[in-house]
C-alpha cells in the first residue's frame, strides 16, 4: 500500500468511469453493467496466445515452431539425437563467434538451439500423461493388495473368535435340572443356540451352572 | 530424488546454463591475443587463471552424459494409449469387487459382535435375577 507521507501513490487509480455506474440508482434499475462474457477459444495475455480448453496437454508441435522428427518416431532414440545435436550446435556456435562473431548465422545458430531445446521440453512434456497413468496403475494395485490382505485378516480372526465360542460352550459341562435355573439358562441356551446354531445340548445345573457361565462370561471376554 | 522425468528437465535446463556460462565467461576472462606480427613491449604474462575453457568443456560434456544416461533409463513401453486405459479399466473392477469382499467380511464380523455382545447382557442380566433371588 502506499504510504501515508508521500503525495504519489504507487498503485494505478480505480476506475472512475466504472465506479460510477455501479451507484445505487442503477442498481435499483438493474441497469449496472453485466460481467464480461466467458471466453471462449483463445485469448492473448502479454502478447502470447492462450488456448482456453486446456484439454490439449499435449498440443502438436506444428501449432508454434516447424517439427523436427517424423511422425512415427522412438521416443528415446529421437531424445538422444537431439541430445547430440545440442553439442554439435553449441561448437558450432563457438566456432562462428571465434572467426565472425557479428555474421547473421550467429543469431540463426541461437535460433537453431533454443529450437532444439523446445523440442526435448516437448517431448519430456508428452511423457507426463503417460506417467500419471502408470502412478494410477501402481496406486490402484497397491489398493487391491491392501483390501484383499485385510479382508484375509478378518476372515482368520473371524475363525479364531468362532472356535473360541466353540471351545466355551464345549466347556459348559452337563448337570442336573434345576427349574428356577433352568428356565433363566434355558433362555441364555436358547438364545446361543439361535445365534451360532452349532450345539445340541441343553446346558442345566445349579452352582456347576453359575461356575460354568463365569468361566463363559470370562471367555467370551477374552475374545473381545 | 525426483522422479526421472523431472532429473532429465533439470539436467537439459543445466546444460543450457552451462552454454551460456561458458561463453560469457570465455568472453569476459579472456586474456587479449597477440596480433601477428606486433610485438608489444612489456606486455606481462597474464596471471595463472583457471583453465575455464577446460572446467566447462568437462561440465558441458559431463552434463551431456548424464543425459543420455538418463533418457537411456527411461522405459520404452510403447504399449499404446488403448492398452493402458483398458488395463486400468480391468484394476478398477478388481478392486472394486475386492472392496465388496472386504465389506461382506467385516460385515459378518459385526453380526457376531452385536450377537455376543447381546448374550453377554443377557447372561448378566439373568446373573443379576438369580442372585436377587438367592438373597430374597
Amino acid at each position: 500500500m502506499s504510504s501515508e507521507q508521500e503525495q504519489v501513490s504507487s498503485l494505478p487509480l480505480p476506475p472512475v468511469q466504472y465506479i460510477t455506474l455501479f451507484n445505487d440508482e442503477n442498481v435499483r434499475r438493474n441497469r449496472i453493467p453485466k460481467p464480461p462474457p466467458i471466453i471462449q477459444d483463445t485469448y492473448s495475455m502479454f502478447g502470447k496466445p492462450f488456448n482456453a480448453d486446456d484439454t490439449i496437454i499435449r498440443p502438436l508441435e506444428s501449432q508454434g515452431i516447424k517439427r523436427l522428427y517424423p511422425q512415427h518416431f522412438d521416443r528415446r532414440r529421437e531424445l538422444k539425437k537431439l541430445n547430440h545435436s545440442l553439442l554439435v550446435n553449441f561448437l558450432d556456435l563457438i566456432d562462428l563467434l571465434v572467426y565472425s562473431p557479428d555474421s547473421p548465422k550467429r543469431i540463426e545458430k541461437v535460433d537453431d538451439i533454443s529450437i532444439l531445446f523446445i523440442h526435448i521440453h516437448h517431448l519430456l512434456n508428452e511423457f507426463r500423461p503417460h506417467q500419471a497413468r502408470e502412478t494410477l496403475r501402481v496406486m490402484l494395485d497397491l489398493q487391491k493388495r491392501q483390501r484383499l490382505e485385510t479382508a484375509v485378516r478378518f476372515h482368520k480372526h473371524l475363525d479364531k473368535a468362532n472356535e473360541i465360542l466353540q471351545q466355551a460352550l464345549e466347556n459348559l459341562p452337563d448337570s442336573e435340572l434345576d427349574s428356577q435355573i433352568l428356565t433363566s439358562t434355558e433362555q441364555i441356551r436358547k438364545e446361543f443356540l439361535f445365534c451360532l446354531s452349532k450345539k445340541d445340548k441343553i446346558n442345566n445345573g445349579n452352582d456347576a451352572l453359575i461356575r460354568s457361565m463365569n468361566s463363559l462370561i470370562y471367555n467370551l471376554f477374552v475374545i473381545f | 530424488m525426483a522422479d526421472r522425468l523431472t532429473q532429465l528437465q533439470d539436467l537439459v535446463n543445466q546444460q543450457a546454463e552451462n552454454f551460456c556460462n561458458a561463453i560469457g565467461i570465455l568472453q569476459q576472462f579472456a586474456p587479449p591475443s597477440k596480433f601477428a606480427a606486433f610485438d608489444r613491449n612489456g606486455s606481462q604474462t597474464p596471471q595463472q587463471q583457471e583453465d575455464f575453457a577446460q572446467l566447462f568443456a568437462i561440465q558441458i560434456a559431463r552434463t551431456a552424459r548424464d543425459i543420455d544416461a538418463v533418457i537411456e533409463s527411461l522405459p520404452n513401453d510403447e504399449q499404446s494409449l488403448e492398452l493402458q486405459v483398458a488395463g486400468l479399466r480391468k484394476l478398477e473392477q478388481d478392486n472394486q469387487a475386492a472392496a465388496e469382499r472386504l465389506r461382506e467380511e467385516v460385515r459378518q464380523g459385526e453380526l457376531l459382535h452385536e450377537q455376543v455382545q447381546q448374550v453377554l447382557s443377557d447372561i448378566a442380566q439373568h446373573q443379576l435375577n438369580a442372585d436377587r433371588e438367592t438373597t430374597n
